[in-house]
């Protein structure tokens, strides 16, 4: 029986919490994880990032008690992972399931194994592959679908027992515009409903678009981890992008023509038909604003720039190796 | 939820043998030719009576051509040779006529009598029978020139007769018939071992396709790896029963029905003297054969990442079978020698060396017992290691894994 010691009252929906205390595994000589800790609340996406062979798909396994750690707990609401009774959904990124096993038998196979019963796996199925416009393959074999809506079978695997921790490994490789979209909308109300989704990926963008906390593993340990927004705030926050309608150049008149200009600014750099102005300090963004408005010069844009997700990934880890303790 | 997860994945191997065409196809197309093969006699009955209006129908004439009256008396022929009319000629043979009568079947075969010592025998040779005539008809002159040869020396005609034919033998069988033991042990035999063999590596490369389609990687993450494991093993080895049982009712069945249109030939005898315990006894050699190796088979398809690497890393595990195999076989003629009792006794060669002693011999009760209770033990531990290996198989992507590596993964999970 399901206890559960959280209850989003406001919502109605349970909201579980992961947490992974001092994880640590080894393969042989080969030590994957080493004092791995994070934790990932439902109603949020979590992204898990980390170059190949980081130690992310070994993660993903321990939280799913495929194998235990060596040493440190996994818990979901503060029990062991198998006596709190969660169930898993999983999308892994080496999609498999029998290419030549009609769909309907083997969603409803992957869901009984879950947990659910005939009836429901088979309502579950149903619902899902008409849901992704693939009604009438329900007898047919997976091999005959194209890739994009083989794909969406596999979606469909991975959340059909409605899952309540969600793990979605590079979901959108193989999806086009119109299907990444579905699968957007898909995540959105998974999130919306509570669960705890892992999202692993190499595409940047949608980590950023998705995650409100993020963890980049780098051989092993946990290089950095926390809310996005966060983060981003804790770089250096004194570059600063802004377009004016006006010609080119307009900058280094203000530089040459007004000292309080060089009082703020360090330096202006152009790029793509803007500037990058670098304050001397931070705070000084307001000094500039204001001085451009002093100016009259008509500000279209104003911003200051944040690191992309990218860049910080490619600051924490580009430096570990790839591949460094991929297990066969 | 371990048992539930067992079930659920028994059945769904289980429903892929039935929903597979080839699988269905065969069992069936097999049935039938167990029972066409065992009605064979009845519908010969029934195409002969068809041919052959006034039910006798008409036997192949022979003609025998002497005359110089040496074998006066061609009701001999008659009265041996039921199977054939035959009639007389006194004038000299004209070859050519007789080829020419032959080739056109108004005759079966022509014997000519050029003397006593020389015999000529024409006849088509266009089928086993061929010979067995021209035999026959050699051995009836035979006999006629001996009894006449000893009515010449003065010996009486009883005398002479008793004589030709020889001692009179009768053989009595103590125990079971070793021929017709031995015709239905060798089909059994075989059934077991294909049986076996075949179901042992569909097992292999059920797991293998789960790992190179990738399956695996939701199988594993949503079901525990023994239920995996043993609910595909018990799932193919039903699979394999219920063909094996539907093929033993249908013998059975297909006997009892056609059974008085077997002649008293030594198949019809055989199959007649399988006692039901054989086949009880069959289906449990089967069970234990089946798990012994399915489970090790399983732990090999685990290890390999490619289908065609099974047949590579399952050699050791297929010259243990055919072994086994072989053994039975020789086993077959001298299952009463040492050897073969011991090698009754080592669990991977008892299914099918047991076996074949239970049906070629009378093995104690306590033998039987034992065998049976060793081999299950056996089963256990072998499924027991197959289940480490498959646990830490599955994971492995790659070339097949030294037995180093092996070892290396096996000491890892020791430490859960």
């Amino acid at each position: 029986m399901r206890t559960f010691s959280f209850f989003n009252l406001t919502k109605g929906v349970l909201i579980l919490t992961v947490e992974l205390i001092d994880i640590e595994k080894s393969f042989g000589e080969n030590k994957v994880l080493n004092k791995v800790s994070f934790s990932a609340k439902g109603g949020g996406a979590f992204g898990l990032l980390g170059r190949n062979g980081a130690g992310k798909t070994t993660i993903i396994r321990i939280v799913m008690g495929v194998f235990p750690p060596d040493g440190g707990t996994v818990t979901v609401n503060g029990k062991r992972v198998s006596q709190s009774g969660a169930t898993f959904g999983y999308l892994p990124e080496e999609r498999g399931l029998y290419p030549k096993h009609p769909i309907g038998d083997q969603l409803v196979y992957i869901g009984r194994l879950r947990g659910q019963t005939r009836a429901d796996a088979e309502k579950s199925a149903r619902q899902w592959l008409e849901r992704f416009s693939l009604t009438d393959t329900y007898p047919k074999k997976l091999s005959v679908l194209s890739k994009g809506n083989q794909q969406k079978v596999q979606l469909a695997a991975a959340i059909i027992n409605d899952p309540d921790i969600v793990i979605l490994d590079e979901p959108f490789s193989g999806f086009d515009p119109v299907n990444a979209q579905l699968l957007k909308d898909v995540v959105g109300e998974l999130v919306g409903r509570g669960k705890v989704v892992f999202f692993s990926s190499h595409q940047m963008n949608y980590v950023e678009e998705f995650c409100e906390h993020i963890a980049i593993i780098g051989s092993g340990r946990i290089v950095l981890e926390g809310n996005l927004r966060q983060i981003k705030r804790g770089y250096d926050r004194s570059n600063v992008f802004t377009v004016l309608d006006c010609p080119g150049g307009a900058f280094l008149e203000l530089n040459k023509s007004d000292a309080r200009f060089s009082e703020i600014a360090q330096g202006v750099s152009e790029k793509n038909g803007g500037a990058i102005v670098r304050l001397r300090k931070p705070e000084y963004r307001d000094r500039l604003l204001a001085l451009l408005l002093e100016r009259n010069l008509p500000v279209e844009r104003f911003e200051v720039l944040e690191p992309t997700l990218e860049e910080i990934f490619v600051e924490k880890v580009g430096d570990t190796p790839a591949d460094g303790g991929k297990q066969k | 939820m371990k048992t539930k997860q067992l079930k659920t994945v028994l059945f769904y191997e289980y429903g892929r043998y039935l929903h597979n065409k080839v699988f269905m196809v065969l069992t069936v197309a097999v049935t039938v030719i167990i029972f066409v093969a065992l009605a064979f006699p009845r519908l010969m009955s029934l195409v002969n009576a068809a041919g052959e209006p006034g039910g006798e129908g008409e036997k192949p004439a022979v003609l025998i051509i002497d005359p110089q009256k040496f074998y006066s008396d061609e009701t001999i022929f008659a009265a041996t040779l039921t199977g054939y009319t035959f009639s007389v000629s006194r004038s000299p043979a004209d070859d050519d006529a007789l080829k020419k009568r032959i080739e056109d079947d108004e005759l079966k075969a022509v014997l000519v009598v050029e003397n006593p010592l020389e015999l000529r025998i024409f006849q088509k040779e266009n089928g086993f029978d061929s010979n067995l005539l021209a035999g026959q008809l050699q051995e009836i002159c035979k006999q006629q020139l001996q009894i006449s040869s000893l009515l010449d020396r003065g010996v009486s005609m009883n005398d002479a007769a008793a004589i030709v034919a020889g001692p009179q033998v009768e053989l009595v069988t103590v125990g079971k018939s070793f021929l017709s033991a031995y015709i239905y042990t060798y089909a059994l035999v075989m059934l077991l071992y294909m049986a076996i063999m075949l179901y042992g590596q569909f097992v292999a490369t059920s797991v293998a396709t789960e790992k190179s389609s990738r399956a695996m990687e939701l199988l594993i993450t949503s079901a525990n790896p023994d239920a995996l494991l043993f609910g595909k093993i018990l799932g193919n080895g039903l699979a394999g029963l219920s063909q094996l049982s539907l093929w033993l009712v249908t013998i059975l069945v297909g006997w009892r029905l056609n059974f008085a249109y077997w002649a008293d030939n030594p198949v019809s005898t055989a199959f007649s003297s399988i006692s039901p315990h054989i086949l009880v006894l069959m289906v449990v050699f089967y069970v234990l054969g089946f798990f012994i190796f399915a489970s090790a088979y399983g732990a090999v398809g685990s290890l390999v990442s490619r289908v065609e690497d099974i047949q590579t890393a399952a050699t050791p595990l297929m010259l243990m079978v055919i072994s086994s195999f072989t053994l039975g076989m020789f086993g077959m003629n001298f299952p009463e020698m040492a050897w073969v009792k011991v090698c009754s006794f080592i669990p991977v060669f008892t299914p099918m060396v047991m076996f074949v002693r239970v049906c070629m011999s009378d093995v104690p009760l306590w033998e039987l017992v034992v065998s049976i209770c060793l081999t299950a033990v056996a089963v256990a531990l072998i499924a027991l290691f197959s289940a480490r290996i498959y646990r830490a198989g599955i994971l492995m992507y790659g070339k097949p894994p030294t037995p180093k590596e092996l070892v290396a993964a096996l000491k890892n999970q020791k430490k859960y």
